[in-house]
């Protein structure tokens, strides 16, 4: 809550400081000498089609964009954001200033001999003057309507996939979820538990909570509790970014080797696992500096780890192409804002439809991109009839007839000043064609063509006046970058009064037509779409090579004994089907004969009766069983390694030598010593 | 000695002994970590993988007498520890020492010989002493014993004695060294290294067998830490309860992981035992002390397999976890 207190004072502050400083009367130079208009600094800068209409105007010697000739020999833009023309500036898209701070879509350098090709088309559109290409070139845009049904498919596909294997993998490890280890709940028992804060502290406190009473602890002098704090803090950060895995058999050693990949974070996890160590097994008496220099180690290491998060992330979400805000583009408007606020007009978008203009309140300029209702004309015409003034930018056929201005084609870009002009002695420099015809009693041509054709025309109606333009070149930043265009733009502005309201497209859609319909639609408008393709693709790519990883880790469940045991059923349901009763025999005898001679010593050497006799009596002794039972049995094994498999002695009696010598490998008692059957 | 000393000379040791011994030192370091510890240690690898060597190297670095005894299935017990013999000028019995009488004894393919013989070696082991026809012969200071083993799979091999076993401190495994380490092993060779003729490697002593003594006697002053005497305890007890071990390790283990931790310590620069040390050490000092359930056997469960799975759940002190 502190820093938008702060930022807030800060702007204030900066607001007073203005407000205080001398008022020197910006022009466009001043305007566009801000470096964020890229297309008067940016040699390189790409222009749309549309923009690059303004290149055969610029003035050669003198400029007021002085990179903006040679922008115009540059590779053309990429889209990356709203059309670049004035006239494709449509509902859907945001307009011209539209952005500065609102709705920004930004531009990128082309690559590739696509781009010459491109600035070749504009040298040719731009040497013809025409400012046609607007209306006729689509712009390549990449949003879902665009992709058509398989990509809108695609997408909810991985969506859908990705929501069915995250619920797969909560189920799944709910399912398999593995009690607590056993040393856990006797640790918990034990009395004296470890100095350490216990794991539910950290759960429920969190790495800043950790920290926080870390410092708490070293402010009260309690400099081991600190440690083991700060200690458990960095761990569970650590753990929070997946660097490392906390498990309470894991060692300080064996955090520090699983941080093999990053050196720098490793060797502070070292140094900080010394002092850690030094405390908590050492002889050594603790000093505050021990556990101030501590925490300074945490702090710094938790850094880097944010650190390298934020390197990803700007790794992931830039490109080495500069990009630039569409608002201070040549079809934005930031710059002319900007100039007019500066000649002391109170300049604002409007954030509600025009149904209730306030005669008293600012004058309206709507722009082409606007789209007004039957009723907000009405409201407008209404207001301007009571005493009201606006100013209606690139209308065309739309304009209502009762105002009885039409298009008209206009031949040249140069208009010069008229007898009654508003802004004496200025001229007037518009790309292209289009000009306007009012039969309209009382209509003044504030600016026309070596043909008489209008650009700008002002009638009045009822008790107030209109101003209406052919198209909103004049409003936008390209227009300032020719001389004398911005003082006639700040002298016809200035005539509808102190107080204006911008009305243009893609504000009024997001202030008044709220959120988009649907998810396609706002990841549409805010441009989104590659990134979430993007990005979907890499969560893709991720599981692919990674497989899931949802939930706490969890160790594999222990081996079971049902397992061996269902093996050895399998094996020997499969020996009864093949008759092989006697091949597993000689098999259990043999290995059975191998582990009695490991155990108890010597070997059936000297002779197989003499060694069996050795052996049997060597077992007795230490069993306390019959020594001839025992020799008996191990004279069957013998046998048994030896006799053909027709040797058919009958199944019971095989079953007992097999359980006998079984008892004898591994005998009852110890079998019921690991609670085994 | 202090820490810092005891751990630059320990670094000096091996950086010698790697000068001979390629690639392995880790094998190295546990060796040395055992003889500190004043504990023998038992290396089973297929032959020809510096075995010897390394022992031969140590003992020359270390200042240390050695001998070799080399196993063998006709082995008789005063073979190894020496004994009366008819001495025809006096018409008495004198006492002729056997190879056991050193201070650092290769004993080579232990597992070749019987039982009896083996075991022949169980009280100098022990007890540093040595007793034939009742008279009991100090073995010289220090002594260790290093024995070398095959896989007990091969051929003619006799497995040692669960008691014998358990008079290691340490059992080393060694493997197979990589192809990058053994191409290292063939240009030291085609340099002009003769295994055989160590002088002419100009091998230096870094030590005095009395300052190995000392050495020895400073690990006394490595602190551990009560939490650290019941993580070996929770360690070694674990091994009793486990369901694939048949026979657990006993507590000389126990005093086995105490003082091998001491010494790795100690060669860290260390006066103090952290739970790493205990972990670092404790397959080598638990593989060859426990004895595995026939089952778990046939399930192909090795001894290594059951220590990690006990150390995976033993909860290591003051953890953060």
């Amino acid at each position: 809550m502190r820093a938008p207190r702060w930022l807030l004072g800060a702007s204030v502050a900066l607001v007073l400081v203005g407000a205080g400083a001398p008022a020197a009367a910006a022009d466009a130079r001043s305007v566009l000498a801000d470096r964020r208009f890229g297309f008067c600094h940016d040699e390189r800068y790409p222009l749309t089609e549309g923009e690059a209409a303004w290149c055969p105007l610029l003035p050669a010697a003198d400029p007021i964009c002085p990179a903006f000739r040679a922008a115009c020999l540059a590779p053309r833009a990429e889209f990356d954001g709203p059309p670049g023309a004035v006239a494709a500036r449509r509902k859907g898209a945001p307009t011209a200033g539209g952005g500065e701070g609102r709705r920004e879509g930004a531009r990128r350098g082309p690559a590739g001999g696509r781009d010459d090709r491109r600035s070749a088309d504009a040298d040719t559109s731009a040497s013809e003057g025409a400012d046609k290409a607007p209306e006729d070139e689509p712009e390549p845009e990449l949003e879902p309507g665009a992709l058509g049904a398989f990509a809108h498919a695609l997408v909810w596909l991985i969506v859908g996939g990705m929501i069915v294997v995250l619920l797969a993998q909560l189920r799944g490890g709910g399912g398999r979820r593995r009690p607590p280890p056993r040393a856990a709940e006797e640790d918990a028992e034990a009395p004296g538990g470890p100095l350490v804060a216990p794991p539910v502290d950290a759960a429920e406190l969190g790495v800043d909570g950790l920290l926080g009473r870390a410092e708490a602890h070293l402010r009260a002098g309690e400099l081991e509790a600190a440690i083991a704090d700060a200690h458990a803090a960095l761990l569970h950060r650590l753990a929070e970014r997946e660097r490392i895995r906390l498990h309470p058999s894991l060692t300080n050693g064996d955090h520090v080797r699983a941080l093999r990949g990053d050196p720098p974070l490793q060797d502070d996890l070292r140094r900080v696992v010394r002092v850690v160590e030094r405390v908590h097994f050492g002889h050594a008496p603790i000093v505050r500096a021990d556990a101030e220099g501590l925490l300074g180690q945490v702090r710094s290491a938790m850094s880097k780890i944010a650190g390298v998060l934020l390197l990803l992330w700007t790794g992931l979400a830039c490109d080495d192409a500069p990009s630039y805000p569409w608002s201070h583009s040549p079809s934005g408007a930031a710059g002319v804002l900007e100039l007019l606020r500066d000649r002391g007009l109170e300049v604002d978008y409007r954030l509600e439809t025009l149904d209730a203009l306030d005669p008293a309140g600012p004058s309206p300029i709507v722009v082409d991109g606007a789209e007004l209702s039957e009723r907000e004309w009405s409201a407008l015409l209404d207001h301007v009839r009571g005493g009201g003034r606006a100013l209606l930018a690139g209308f065309g056929d739309d304009l209502p007839s009762e105002l009885e201005i039409t298009p008209k084609a206009r031949a040249g870009a140069q208009m010069p000043p008229l007898a009654d002009d508003l802004v004496p002695g200025r001229a007037l420099v518009i790309p292209g064609d289009r000009g306007l015809a009012s039969t309209h009693e009382g209509a003044v041509v504030l600016r026309a063509d070596a043909d008489g054709v209008a650009y700008g025309v002002r009638i009045r109606l009822g008790d107030g006046l209109l101003v209406v333009l052919a198209d909103d070149r004049l409003l936008t930043n390209g227009a300032l970058a020719i001389p004398d265009n911005g003082e006639v733009l700040v002298g016809l502005v200035s005539a509808l009064g102190d107080r204006v309201e911008l009305v243009e497209g893609g504000v009024r859609d997001l202030a008044i037509e709220g959120g988009a319909d649907d998810p396609f639609e706002a990841v549409a408008r805010a441009h989104l779409t590659p990134a979430i393709l993007q990005l979907l693709a890499l969560a893709l790519l991720l599981f692919l090579w990674r497989g899931a990883h949802f939930g706490r880790p969890q160790d594999p469940p222990p081996p079971s004994r049902r397992r061996f045991a269902e093996h050895v059923q399998a094996l020997a349901r499969h020996y009864e089907r093949a008759g092989a009763r006697r091949h597993a025999l000689r098999l259990y005898a043999g290995w059975a004969m191998e582990r009695i001679v490991e155990r108890h010593g010597g070997g059936v050497g000297g002779g197989a009766p003499r060694g069996l006799h050795r052996l049997a009596r060597r077992i007795a002794a230490r069993t306390g069983q019959d020594e001839t039972a025992v020799m008996r049995l191990l004279a069957e094994a013998q046998h048994a390694q030896s006799a053909p498999d027709d040797d058919h002695r009958g199944d019971a009696e095989d079953l007992r030598v097999l359980r006998e010598l079984g008892d004898l490998v591994d005998p009852p008692a110890k079998r019921g010593e690991r609670g085994e059957r | 000695m202090n820490p810092a000393a005891f751990s630059d000379t320990c670094e000096r040791i091996l950086r010698e002994v790697g000068r001979v011994l390629v690639g392995q030192d880790e094998l190295a370091e546990q060796v040395l970590a055992a003889i500190l510890a004043r504990g023998h240690v038992l290396i089973e690898g297929v032959p020809g993988l510096g075995k010897t060597l390394l022992v031969r190297t140590l003992a020359r670095v270390l200042g240390c007498e050695s001998k070799r005894i080399q196993f063998t299935p006709d082995l008789m017990p005063t073979d190894v520890t020496g004994g009366n013999v008819f001495n025809q000028r006096t018409q008495s019995f004198d006492f002729v020492p056997g190879p056991v009488f050193t201070q650092l004894l290769l004993a080579d393919e232990i597992n070749r010989a019987p039982a009896k013989t083996q075991s022949a070696l169980l009280e100098a082991m022990q007890e540093g002493r040595v007793t034939t026809d009742g008279q009991a012969r100090a073995l010289p200071r220090p002594f260790f014993v290093v024995a070398t083993q095959n896989p007990v799979e091969s051929q003619g091999t006799y497995p040692l004695p669960e008691a014998q076993l358990d008079r290691f401190l340490l059992k080393v495994e060694v493997s197979y060294p990589s192809a990058e380490v053994e191409k290292r092993i063939l240009q030291s060779h085609v340099a002009g290294f003769d295994a055989s003729a160590l002088e002419a490697a100009g091998l230096q002593q870094i030590v005095t067998a009395a300052e190995v003594e000392v050495m020895q006697r400073s690990l006394n002053e490595v602190r551990v830490d009560e939490a650290i005497l019941d993580y070996i305890v929770d360690v070694v007890g674990r091994t009793r309860a486990h369901r694939s071990i048949e026979l657990g390790a006993s507590p000389r283990a126990s005093i086995a992981l105490v003082a091998g931790a001491r010494a790795g310590a100690a060669m860290r620069g260390r006066d103090f035992v952290i739970p790493d040390d205990v972990k670092a050490l404790a397959p080598a000092v638990l593989r060859h002390r426990i004895i595995l359930a026939a089952d778990a056997e046939f399930e192909g469960q090795s001894p290594d397999l059951c220590v990690k799975e006990v150390l995976d759940e033993a909860k290591v002190p003051r953890s953060a976890a």
